[in-house]
């Protein structure tokens, strides 16, 4: 079966199989739903997300209510096959004949273990299948084992060095680099999907997340290689703008202005109310700005301090200054900017209600990416899986549910 | 289920090596950072990519630095010198009458045009994407900037360095236990150009995937990325705490609500006897192997750190002690020392070190490359490996329009002097 309509988006057609946990490998599913691909995640109660969170007693949903688990899994099918039977690992070749990509982030042994190793499902399974390990440095070498998390990818990468402030320790960095592994894993997906469907022949990628963000490194690996030495933190500050991040009224707002040459500097004196500022000898050239910015910061800093920062924003733009808001989750989920553009939606969880998103972040003209739904019930799809894609009668999927088969 | 371009003539990627956009043209027209990691990206997955740069200064990053031996050189650009690697280079601006017609011609030979410029300015120009795809209805074009194209925000100024404010990545940092005490510290933006690579990085999947499409139904497509969003992506569960569960999150030395506990207990980066670790060990198991490794200390006897409940009330207190434990020992041995009891913990490693990485090493992730001007430059490879094919392998840089001949004479077929009038007049 072929499709050419693309009404669900890019990927409107591919099939993709999950069976990510947590952070990294979810995002990266997520980030497919919203590009039309039909997501379908295996979960098991024998080996459930932890994002699932604790069961709620005496709820007829009891793994259903994880807020976490509900953004990083919107949109996607939920089926329950238990990886621990041969039968259900059976189940799931059966599966993965009639889809386009698997991907996990369990260490590659663990997978061999199961029957699930790559060359047994190209040669045996499905040679067109795009298989993908999401491990943290990759599933060769000597650290293949070692246990990772999204500070340690940001850790290895040379991220976190350059992190903080200078004299002081670097930040930790939760969260997000998973989700920037999670972009990597969809660059490496797709661009096997094409070579697929160029030469006809599935591929194993085995991809690192510490790798991946050292991509984001990639200017000082280089520094390090020409001048033997590595660069550090800079805080708030940037080697050319006079920037910085200043306190604003009302509770914990702030706003960043940088100003790049004389022109902006002039310009900000004069929004200022401080035109006299402008031929302050110690502040005359964006060099001596630069060298002199401790002297500099509590200036611009005294004068924010009474001032709304969405205002005085306005105020520094309309004058061709770069002040911005330093927003939090809740000034951008007030920006009238944002709503115009669409940039957030709601989707409707049948547990636990609406739920509004940071929406994806692309808008394609002929083929939008859009959410796909909620998060999806525990099994909600099992129905859908095992009757209709693999066409097993109801007593059948019935009794393997009753054996613990599919879970 | 399978897409319907799925049976078009298969043929062998060249030499085993992974290159699924062989033969596919890019156009790219962007400056410093965030598009041309969607231009490098593309041509590291094998794309033909045409840079346009500005006539006789280049693109900014040339002048960014840092440079080889800390003289400024464009064409030794450390900033430069990373993103444009594989790529072909020529100087024209597009901005002007002559410059537009060669723009059109060079969009004529491309399948993907990638931009940066600010939206009024190609209205202004007559260069938006509602006039291009006119010329070239199949035409991909993806256009990166600061606030998108549409809303009240599309014209406000920003540079690449205040992004992470703009989409509310700043506001959280800094995060870590060691700036609690810290309480003037203000929100930090991400460091570096790490914002940037990241919009340019969710960009790059946004043109496969319009690349991909194009291939089954033969359209061509707009596609709208604002850094705003693209910084917002990441950083998607802080965002969504506010509408869904009303919590704003907040840098690690802001006011909290009395009593909050911190969600990871023991976990932080902290500093050793050569610099700092990052240590993680959330999985039930690990504190355990951890206080084993630190040689079970008298406090690990404690029911205040036996009993899970319990220790999480003293989280501040058991955490000093495991740094304290922590402190005698360099990076490495506690990298290999707690992960072989299977803890989660890595070195905060320099770039220096993470060019010595073994890890790195042994995957052979760095490939040197001899820049002309600045030498052997280690470049990473794919952040992959795959089964059935070898890495490609990096390529060099360009030079400022050093292949203006080439793609206008050799391609485009404009004669010798008609370059060089055009030359004059810094067009290209």
């Amino acid at each position: 079966m072929t499709t050419t309509d693309l009404s669900n988006g890019p990927l409107s057609g591919l099939r993709v199989i999950d069976l990510t946990q947590v952070f990294a490998g979810p995002s990266c599913g997520l980030l497919l739903t919203y590009l039309g691909a039909e997501v379908i995640k295996l979960e098991s109660l024998s080996h459930l997300d932890s994002t699932r969170g604790q069961p709620i007693p005496d709820d007829p949903h009891p793994w259903d209510h994880a807020p976490l688990w509900n953004e990083m899994n919107a949109g996607k099918k939920s089926v329950q096959v238990n990886l621990k039977s041969p039968q259900g690992v059976a189940l799931v070749k059966e599966l993965l004949k009639k889809s386009d990509v698997f991907f996990y982030n369990m260490r590659q042994n663990a997978v061999d273990r199961m029957g699930l190793d790559y060359q047994t499902l190209l040669e045996q399974v499905n040679p067109r299948l795009v298989i993908m390990c999401m491990a943290g440095s990759g599933s060769t070498g000597p650290e293949k084992d070692y246990a990772g998390y999204a500070p340690t990818f940001a850790a290895l990468s040379g991220i976190s060095y350059v992190s903080g402030w200078p004299g002081k320790p670097p930040f930790e960095f939760t969260g997000w680099p998973d989700l920037e592994v999670g972009v990597w894993g969809g660059i490496a997906l797709v661009a096997a999907i094409m070579e697929r469907n160029r030469t006809g022949h599935g591929t194993f990628i085995d991809l690192a997340g510490n790798e991946a963000l050292t991509w984001y490194t990639g200017e000082h690996l280089l520094e390090a290689a020409m001048n033997g030495r590595s660069p550090g933190p800079l805080g708030n500050r940037h080697e050319t703008l006079v920037q910085g991040c200043y306190r604003c009224a009302g509770d914990e707002r702030f706003l960043s202005i940088a100003v790049g040459d004389d022109a902006e500097w002039v310009a900000l004196c004069g929004v200022m109310g401080q035109p006299a500022l402008a031929s302050d000898a110690r502040f005359a050239t964006q060099s001596l700005r630069l060298r002199n910015q401790d002297a500099l910061d509590p200036i611009i800093e005294a004068w924010t301090t009474t001032q709304e920062n969405l205002a005085l924003s306005e105020r520094l733009q309309a004058a061709g200054v770069a002040g911005i808001p330093t927003f939090s989750g809740e000034e951008l989920y007030a920006l009238p900017h944002l709503w115009e553009r669409e940039a957030f939606h709601t989707v409707v969880h049948p547990v636990t209600g609406g739920r509004t998103m940071v929406a994806p972040p692309w808008k394609f003209s002929a083929t939008p990416a859009t959410s796909r739904g909620a998060g999806p019930l525990l099994g909600e799809h099992n129905a859908y899986v095992f009757g209709e894609i693999l066409g097993m009668p109801q007593d059948e999927i019935e009794r393997l549910q009753r054996e613990g088969v599919l879970n | 289920m399978t897409q319907g371009h799925a049976d078009t003539v298969a043929q062998p990627a060249p030499h085993g090596v992974f290159a699924p956009l062989a033969g596919r043209r890019v156009l790219e027209w962007c400056s410093y950072a965030a598009g041309p990691m969607t231009g490098k990206i593309l041509a590291a997955l094998g794309a033909d990519v045409i840079k346009i740069e500005a006539p006789l200064v280049g693109d900014e990053a040339r002048a960014a630095g840092p440079f080889l031996h800390d003289e400024p050189d464009p064409e030794t650009s450390a900033l430069y010198l990373y993103l444009n690697n594989g790529k072909r280079s020529v100087t024209l601006d597009p901005t002007t009458t002559d410059g537009r017609r060669i723009f059109l011609r060079l969009l004529d030979w491309a399948e993907l045009l990638v931009e940066d410029r600010p939206p009024a300015l190609m209205e202004r120009c007559d260069l938006s994407y509602a006039t291009l795809s006119q010329a070239k209805p199949d035409l991909v074009m993806l256009s990166i900037t600061p606030f998108g194209q549409t809303g009240p925000y599309r014209d406000l100024k920003i540079y690449p360095s205040q992004t992470s404010h703009a989409g509310g990545a700043a506001y959280s940092q800094p995060n870590g236990f060691l700036y609690e005490a810290e309480l003037d510290i203000p929100p930090t933006q991400w460091p570096r150009l790490v914002s940037e690579y990241s919009a340019g990085t969710e960009a790059a999947l946004g043109a496969l995937a319009a690349l991909l499409a194009k291939d089954v139904s033969g359209r061509g497509q707009h596609i709208d990325v604002s850094k705003q969003e693209t910084q917002m992506h990441p950083i998607r569960t802080e965002i969504d705490s506010y509408p869904n569960e009303g919590i704003v999150r907040k840098r690690q030395n802001a006011p909290r609500p009395a009593g909050t506990i911190d969600r990871f207990s023991i976990s932080g980066t902290m500093p050793c006897a050569d610099g700092y670790v990052t240590l993680w060990p959330l999985v039930s198991y690990m504190p355990a192997n951890l206080v084993e490794w630190l040689g079970t200390p008298a406090w690990s006897q404690d029911e205040r750190w036996t009993d899970l409940a319990i220790r999480q009330q003293h989280s501040t207190e058991f955490r000093g002690l495991v740094m304290e434990g922590l402190l005698p020992y360099t990076k490495a041995e506690i990298y290999d020392g707690l992960q072989a009891k299977n803890v989660s913990v890595a070195p905060v490693y320099s770039a220096e070190e993470v060019l010595r990485a073994r890890q790195l090493e042994f995957r052979k992730f760095f490939h040197t490359v001899q820049d002309p001007d600045a030498g052997a430059l280690p470049y990473a490879t794919l952040p992959f490996k795959l089964s059935n094919a070898g890495d490609p392998t990096p390529r060099v840089a360009p030079r400022l329009g050093a292949h203006n001949q080439e793609v206008f004479v050799g391609m485009l077929g404009l004669t010798g002097p008609e370059l060089a009038a055009l030359h004059a007049l810094r067009v290209v």
